[in-house]
């Protein structure tokens, strides 16, 4: 009779010391994982405020850098063609040129009349592309790659599948991306060759090849300032449903794939 | 000191904290729905110990059923406290259907016996007290589990029905072979419903700081 209570007392004993242990045990694993996953939550999100601060200083700076370069477009190129045209009419008004010059004089004015219109047209088409306008994403990158091509690098473009339909928001961004890559590979690769390719077909993919000195994706991405231009385009990339992956190692050029869903509306 | 006086003692401790989690529940302020069900229960367990103790002590007579009553209680108002919190239509009916099914077992098939009923709120509850901590892991929208009032509800409940369970499963057997012990035992489930309490008001007091907040 006494072992038999002593059998059940020990199972007793046994039996809800372990249930007590294990109840314990998930109460303390409750906290020690949510504080665990709360430091882990801030960290990210100081990470991303970080990114998101840097992506909107970067953002400023190459805004203000595309002002400085329009204003000293105009004022170079647009205001200086102006005066000069000015200087010249008053000068023909005021009769201070002598008659046998004044064809050529009037030959000049409209030459830098002519000039002017030709620098105006370049600066907005630099600014948006008219061709992405009226003839799409297919012939404005071509004309893209035709006015960055040079005797040091050269640039090739290639089309594969039938051009589909996008909406000008996603055939502008697509556009920047390529308009950044292609820019990226000229200025940092030191490329001799740099290869756009479209393939039109499902899903719509953008290759920008290039055989310059490359560069460690994970190495640029750690570093903020350096990484923005790629978390730029994967932003841009993201926000019509695209995905962006990199592929390059130092010395080695670089490839860069942006997929693009054909039916994805952009956000 | 004989062990039926320390038993007394740690049973009017017990009566003496659901009293003192009852009046956290009572400070002033909005109590949360679900905590209201807790808030309920107390009150039913502080009933229900507080008849028990003065019809033995004071009366030396033996009310039948208190504690069943009790348990069947027990079992539908934390269920309802549970549906509060896994408001699924899923949850819904498997919380409707145990609370018919359950009471008609206990009242008409095994007749008021109080181990079945205990066993059965054991497991169910520590599986619902399991569930809310798996949810709370996988929504992740409890920011500090130590300022949340359910952590500590949900603790308490994990804790006294895990830690009984094995007590009310061995408790009768004991009880046949040697009273004694099945006495001292039950001392040990007393110690564990001071914990239960403690914890449910320190629940009710996280409530009322995060409305402060």
């Amino acid at each position: 009779m006494e072992s038999e209570a002593s059998n059940i007392l020990v199972l007793l004993i046994v039996g809800t010391s372990v249930m007590l242990l294990l109840a314990g045990s998930i109460v303390f694993f409750v906290i020690y994982y949510q504080k665990r996953m709360l430091q882990n939550k801030i960290a990210t999100q100081e990470l991303e405020s970080g990114y998101q601060k840097q992506l909107l200083l970067t953002t400023i700076d190459s805004q203000e850098k595309e002002r400085k370069r329009i204003a000293s477009d105009l004022h170079d190129g647009v205001g200086a063609m102006l005066s000069a045209a000015k200087l010249n009419l008053n000068m023909l008004k005021s009769g201070a040129i002598p008659k046998e010059e004044l064809a050529e004089a009037l030959g000049e004015t409209k030459d830098m009349i002519d000039e002017t219109i030709e620098t105006v047209r370049r600066i907005s088409k630099d600014l948006l592309p008219s061709s992405l306008e009226v003839f799409g994403l297919s012939k404005a990158v071509q004309e893209l790659c035709e006015k960055l091509d040079n005797p040091k690098t050269h640039v090739e473009y290639e089309v594969k599948g039938e051009e589909v339909t996008l909406t000008r928001q996603q055939e502008l961004l697509i556009y920047r991306m390529i308009q950044e890559l292609v820019n990226n590979a000229l200025k940092h690769a030191e490329a001799s060759v740099i290869n756009v390719d479209i393939s039109w077909n499902d899903p719509l993919t953008v290759t920008v090849q290039d055989d310059g000195k490359g560069f460690n994706p994970d190495e640029i991405r750690g570093d903020i300032k350096r990484g923005v231009g790629l978390y730029s385009i994967e932003n841009r990339a993201s926000l019509i449903g695209g995905e962006v992956f990199f592929e390059s190692q130092p010395g080695a050029g670089a490839t860069i794939n942006i997929t693009i869903k054909n039916d994805h509306e952009p956000d | 000191m004989s062990y039926l006086f320390l038993f007394n003692v740690i049973f009017y401790l017990s009566l003496a904290s659901t009293l003192g989690a009852i009046v956290f529940s009572l400070r002033k302020g909005i109590l949360r729905s679900d905590l209201k069900f807790i808030q309920v229960i107390l009150f039913i367990s502080f009933t229900a110990d507080l008849l028990i103790g003065v019809t033995t002590d004071l009366f030396h007579i033996h009310v039948p059923y208190i504690g069943s009553t009790y348990r069947i209680l027990e079992l539908i108002i934390i269920l309802e406290f549970y549906l509060n919190i896994f408001n699924s239509r899923y949850n819904r009916a498997i919380v409707r259907s145990l609370q018919v099914l359950l009471p008609f077992l206990f009242f008409f098939v095994l007749k008021f016996e109080a181990t079945p009923i205990r066993i059965t709120n054991s497991v169910l509850f520590s599986i619902y007290s399991i569930s809310y901590f798996r949810k709370m892991m996988l929504e992740m929208n409890v920011p500090n589990p130590i300022m949340d009032p359910l952590f500590w509800a949900n603790s308490a409940v994990l804790l006294y029905f895990s830690g009984v369970l094995f007590l009310f499963l061995f408790f009768e057997p004991l009880a046949k072979v040697n009273e004694a012990s099945a006495v001292i035992s039950y001392m040990f489930h007393n110690i564990l419903l001071v914990l239960k309490n403690v914890l449910f008001a320190v629940g009710f007091w996280k409530n009322r700081y995060v409305k402060a907040i």
